[in-house]
């Protein structure tokens, strides 16, 4: 089948549902699969070398976070208002104090102006706190994603949203 | 001179350390996740003697047989440059890159930036 940019059948979506805690091998599993996606259907650009990091970010913190259960990572490539995106989601349950640091983390991360130098802050800041902090910046600062969340019942769901540009053919 | 360093082996992530003079040599292959940071981590330590009696002053990490690098990797090497800065001695770090995977320069882009007099990406 041969695909373009403006072909609204274009896309492809994966999604895990599964209790990701601890399970450090499910994460690779996962990112490889996502890593076989994009080489199905998008360029081999660093872009798409970025959303298999992102990939690999979200899903460690699932792995890193999520308790009580299973918790839900989907990684989409549609055509949305005419624009090949890629869309990631996730969703977990994490303890009050996670939940509250991740909402201020996450809030800080999407409102900055300049997401590069507050990566850079951050680098410089390491080994001076417990955990990097640089995972979900990185989606902003590096693979130039936009970033929104929502707390809800006690789950935290991730978004995280950007522009593909799709192989000129796949199947 | 010898340096005491021990090489990680392991089926996701290894090193192989080749001193050569003042200068190290290693090669980092597999992939960098949450798992293998750790590793990483306790592998720089070992290095950061011998950065700090003079043994060692430069550093060359390989990384064309890498195929990923996690944000727990970047927060070791991070915080193993900063130290490596306060040391007067220590010339240079050079990471050398797979041009065909040029995600690798765009992610060692912060640690340049946090160390640019000592950091080098090839």
């Amino acid at each position: 089948m041969v695909t373009t940019p403006s072909d609204a059948g274009w896309g492809a979506s994966l999604c895990f549902v599964a209790g990701f805690a601890g399970r450090v091998r499910l994460v690779s599993s996962s990112r490889q699969l996502i890593a076989e996606l994009c080489s199905a259907y998008l360029e081999p650009t660093d872009q798409s070398a970025a959303l298999v990091m992102a990939a690999q970010e979200l899903l460690e913190n699932l792995a890193k976070y999520s308790v009580n259960g299973d918790a839900s990572f989907e990684f989409s490539l549609a055509v949305h208002e005419g624009q090949p995106r890629v869309r990631i989601r996730t969703r977990n349950a994490a303890s009050a104090e996670h939940l509250a640091q991740a909402s201020e983390l996450l809030d800080r991360i999407a409102s900055s102006a300049e997401p590069v130098a507050l990566y850079d802050h951050w680098v410089a800041a390491s080994g001076e706190r417990e955990g990097s902090r640089l995972g979900l910046i990185r989606l902003r600062a590096e693979a130039c994603l936009s970033l929104s969340h929502t707390i809800e019942a006690g789950l935290l769901h991730i978004e995280a949203t950007g522009p593909v540009e799709p192989k000129r053919s796949a199947s | 001179m010898s340096i005491a360093v021990d090489d990680i082996v392991g089926e996701v992530f290894s090193t192989s350390s080749a001193p050569q003079g003042d200068r190290v040599v290693v090669q980092l292959v597999g992939c960098l996740d949450m798992e293998t940071a750790p590793l990483l981590k306790h592998y720089l330590s070992q290095l950061s003697p011998s950065a700090e009696s003079g043994e060692l002053c430069e550093f060359e990490f390989n990384i064309e047989q890498l195929y990923l690098l996690s944000s727990s990797a970047i927060s070791c090497l991070a915080t193993w440059l900063k130290a490596l800065k306060a040391i007067e001695h220590v010339r240079r770090v050079r990471f050398v890159t797979n041009a065909n995977l040029g995600w690798q320069r765009r992610s060692l882009d912060p640690l340049r930036r946090l160390a640019e007099k000592l950091v080098a990406v090839d």
